[in-house]
């Protein structure tokens, strides 16, 4: 449905999308490109204002807030911007801090935070008077709650749901983590990511068989990743006969034990930890792998797991969260137990004796991101889900 | 003789070890005094009011790292007032110009304390600062603990080869850290002692262990962890183990002592392996009521894949808990296998569920583990021995570093 339909006014939809940083995670870039694409008038509402030639080059605009600036944002800003966008966001925060906030109602249609939490933070914004939809993405969602060290934070979790007109969720398994906390599976919409097929294509000839299988792991090196079962099935499949090794493209707080443990598990001929690579190199690996290995314990639904799919690379991966939903096991790639290092290793092991196979499951994950997770799918049924926001 | 410990941070309820050392120590007759980057009163205050840590306070000297803020701008001129009268030393310093006076600056209490032994008590911090043994005339001694030579400088292959040169003695927790030690580029002429960690266990009350058969309904198996929540002490595979006794019918109760920055995960991995109502997780808690934990627990597991010695293990056997450890570095050293507990190989939770199983439905095996703990305790790991080998060792440093 197209923003300006005639079933609504008859001027683009006016959508505040809060709480999203700089640089903004690719996912949401994508999206909101997207949307401004389609003819959404977009408006960032955010401590730091994100670069100046990227919102002029997508139509996007930009105010300040919700939260004050600290200094990091300050230089942040100056190296975006120069000195004078600085200064007027300082005059912008102070005008805020006199006056108060800017009433949205008449400057917005619908308020849209992609990252639940800005809407704890803020709840003025959920109280804003104008619709409110809220994405249910991972995290915040299936880990947060549980945690002792955020007191409260499960019962404002309810609260936003209570408040939010629609809430957007990633999977099916994330509406029903998110029904534990309050959330009415009749306020959920599913709207699964998604990737570009045409930017993440396969390369041009098959990948080589006949020599070591070449997994890949894309991902921040955290905790829920758990890319140790990674390393664990790894050294099992090689142990188990597989000639295997596997590349690792991500940092993070992680980084310590996970060198550790390719060095302990004698893996230091097979494993690579390649930090953080820019996009263009991030494809270029892919495409030079057979597989993809994705061991997460806690999962919405990976982008990049759809990425690799989108290249033509079978998946093994664990079914944490929505992975279940994205890669049909035994057609695209294997689903696996959370922390089964033994069915880890052996699907590594069934895809490094059976090219065959592992071809075949590449063609199919590719045929599948294409038909379901495509992103311009994606951008008009998220088009539609704030036309029915606004609607409600 | 006036010994300077060198540490990050003073005191830390996870490294109480560092301060029963210096107690014992200042107890003997030496003049041992604690450096460091941060003192928090919030840590202070941690060991509550009747711990003997106190005692310390007139002997612990921070020495923040200078930085170019404001505030370090007023330390480097606070220290450059007390380094006035430390005239000779400070030339050796300014010999080197420019590097050399900000290098006094950041040794500054270091310089004014003129120790006799200057101690890391990890060696990572010896790293860039083998210097004080030329300009303090001091014997340079350093302690390497899992940490230093399991992840840091792995990149170089040379990151220690001025500590291996320089350093007057070389300690380690047991031999396990010794062939890490020559992996990591030590000599294997070089002089070095292994001295374990110590607990004073006279003042340790061993609980019988409970009769009858454990792990029902009735009479839940308790058991307990106790550390740092790190990745290195591998809470996951822990965890999955209490999962598998239950999914064996056996019922179990389990508590985590210690607090850290993968609580969040910690408490992620409770919830999906269905164990919120099993497992509770205590904090950070003084060494005092980490003892009375010891005395609720039928059995300890630990579950690290990284550990240089384990202190807690030492702990739990002294207060007579069957300990069922993985095999990470120094722990096969620290349990004696099938004596005073398990050793099974690490990220192997099925394993460390049998010897949990074993202990919770074995009564003459639970007996026989209970009371060979404390007999290791008082045979190996009896802070008395400790206390004579770091004063040998120390002895032995200053008497090297004057024979040149």
């Amino acid at each position: 449905m197209h923003p300006m339909d005639r079933t609504h006014p008859p001027r683009p939809l006016r959508v505040l999308v809060v709480g999203v940083g700089w640089p903004m995670e690719t996912f949401i870039e994508r999206l909101l490109t997207g949307l401004a694409a389609e003819g959404f008038e977009l408006t960032l509402e955010s401590k730091g204002k994100p670069d100046t030639a990227w919102l002029r080059q997508h139509g996007i605009a930009w105010q300040f807030g919700p939260r004050p600036f600290v200094r990091a944002d300050v230089v942040g800003q100056a190296r975006r911007n120069g000195a004078a966008a600085v200064l007027n966001s300082i005059g912008r925060a102070a005008s805020t801090a006199v006056r108060g906030p800017t009433p949205l109602v008449g400057a917005f249609d619908v308020v849209y935070a992609p990252w639940l939490n800005t809407l704890i933070d803020h709840p003025r914004l959920r109280r804003c008077g104008l619709p409110v939809l809220t994405s249910c993405r991972g995290a915040l969602v299936t880990v947060a709650p549980w945690d002792p060290g955020r007191p409260g934070y499960a019962s404002e979790l309810g609260a936003v749901f209570q408040d939010a007109t629609l809430v957007h969720c990633v999977s099916d398994a994330i509406v029903a983590d998110a029904a534990g906390f309050g959330l009415d599976p009749a306020k959920a919409r599913v709207i699964r990511p998604a990737v570009d097929p045409a930017v993440f294509r396969p390369r041009v000839s098959p990948p080589p068989v006949g020599e070591r299988l070449r997994l890949v792991a894309v991902g921040g090196l955290t905790w829920r990743k758990d890319y140790e079962h990674a390393l664990m099935a790894v050294r099992r499949a090689v142990d188990l006969g597989a000639d295997v090794s596997l590349d690792l493209v991500g940092d993070g707080e992680d980084r310590q034990h996970l060198e550790f443990a390719t060095a302990d598990l004698q893996l230091m001929d097979r494993v690579t930890l390649l930090g953080r690579l820019p996009p263009a190199e991030i494809l270029t690996r892919l495409q030079q792998s057979h597989a993809f290995l994705h061991t997460s314990s806690s999962e919405g639904i990976s982008n990049a797991v759809l990425e690799a799919m989108a290249t033509g690379l079978p998946v093994v991966t664990t079914g944490a969260g929505g992975m279940g939903e994205a890669v049909r096991n035994g057609v695209d790639g294997m689903v696996v137990g959370v922390r089964d290092t033994e069915g880890i290793a052996s699907a590594i092991a069934e895809l490094a004796a059976n090219p065959e196979r592992r071809q075949a499951m590449g063609a199919s994950a590719r045929e599948r991101v294409v038909s379901a997770f495509s992103l311009s799918q994606q951008i008009k049924d998220f088009g539609a889900l704030l036309q029915e926001v606004v609607g409600l | 003789m006036r010994i300077a410990l060198v540490v990050p941070t003073f005191p830390q309820l996870s490294e109480t070890f560092i301060a029963t050392k210096a107690l014992g120590l200042v107890d003997r007759g030496l003049d041992v005094h604690i450096v460091c980057d941060r003192s928090e009163p919030a840590q202070w205050e941690a060991f509550g009011p009747d711990h003997r840590v106190h005692e310390l306070r007139p002997r612990v000297h921070t020495a923040a790292p200078l930085d170019h803020r404001p505030a370090g701008a007023v330390a480097a001129i606070q220290r450059a007032g007390l380094l006035g009268r430390e005239v000779p030393t400070v030339r050796r310093y300014l010999s080197s110009g420019f590097q050399g006076a900000k290098a006094a600056l950041a040794d500054a209490p270091l310089i004014v304390l003129a120790p006799e032994v200057v101690h890391f008590e990890f060696g990572s911090l010896a790293v860039g600062r083998t210097h004080l043994r030329s300009r303090l005339g001091a014997a340079l001694t350093v302690s390497f603990r899992g940490f230093d030579l399991n992840y840091v400088g792995l990149d170089q292959p040379d990151h220690y080869r001025a500590v291996w040169a320089e350093a007057d003695g070389i300690h380690v927790l047991g031999q396990d850290l010794w062939r890490r030690a020559l992996a990591r580029g030590a000599s294997p002429d070089a002089d070095h002692t292994v001295i374990p960690p110590a607990i004073d266990a006279s003042a340790i009350h061993a609980e019988p262990a409970r009769s009858g058969v454990l792990g029902t309904p009735a009479c839940p198996l308790r058991t307990i962890s106790v550390g740092r929540l790190h990745w290195k002490k591998g809470y996951d595979h822990g965890l999955e183990a209490i999962a598998e006794l239950r999914s064996r019918g056996i019922s179990v109760e389990h508590r985590i002592v210690g607090g850290g920055d993968l609580l969040e995960a910690v408490a992620f991995w409770r919830h999906q392996l269905h164990l919120d109502d099993v497992v509770e997780f205590v904090g950070s808690v003084p060494p005092s009521v980490v003892a009375e934990h010891y005395q609720w627990a039928d059995v300890m597991v630990h579950a690290a894949t990284s550990e240089g010695f384990c202190n807690a293990v030492v702990e739990a056997q002294a207060h007579g808990l069957p300990v069922v450890t993985s095999d990470a570095d120094g722990l096969a050293e620290n349990i004696e296998h099938d004596v005073s507990g398990f050793v099974v190989a690490r990220r192997n939770p099925v394993a460390l569920a049998d010897g949990m199983a074993a202990v919770a439905q074995n009564a003459e095996l639970r007996n026989r583990m209970s009371t060979a703990g404390p007999a290791r305790v008082q045979e190996h790991f009896r802070l008395d021995d400790q206390l004579n080998a770091w004063e040998h060792f120390y002895q032995r440093a200053v008497k090297r570093r004057g024979e040149g």
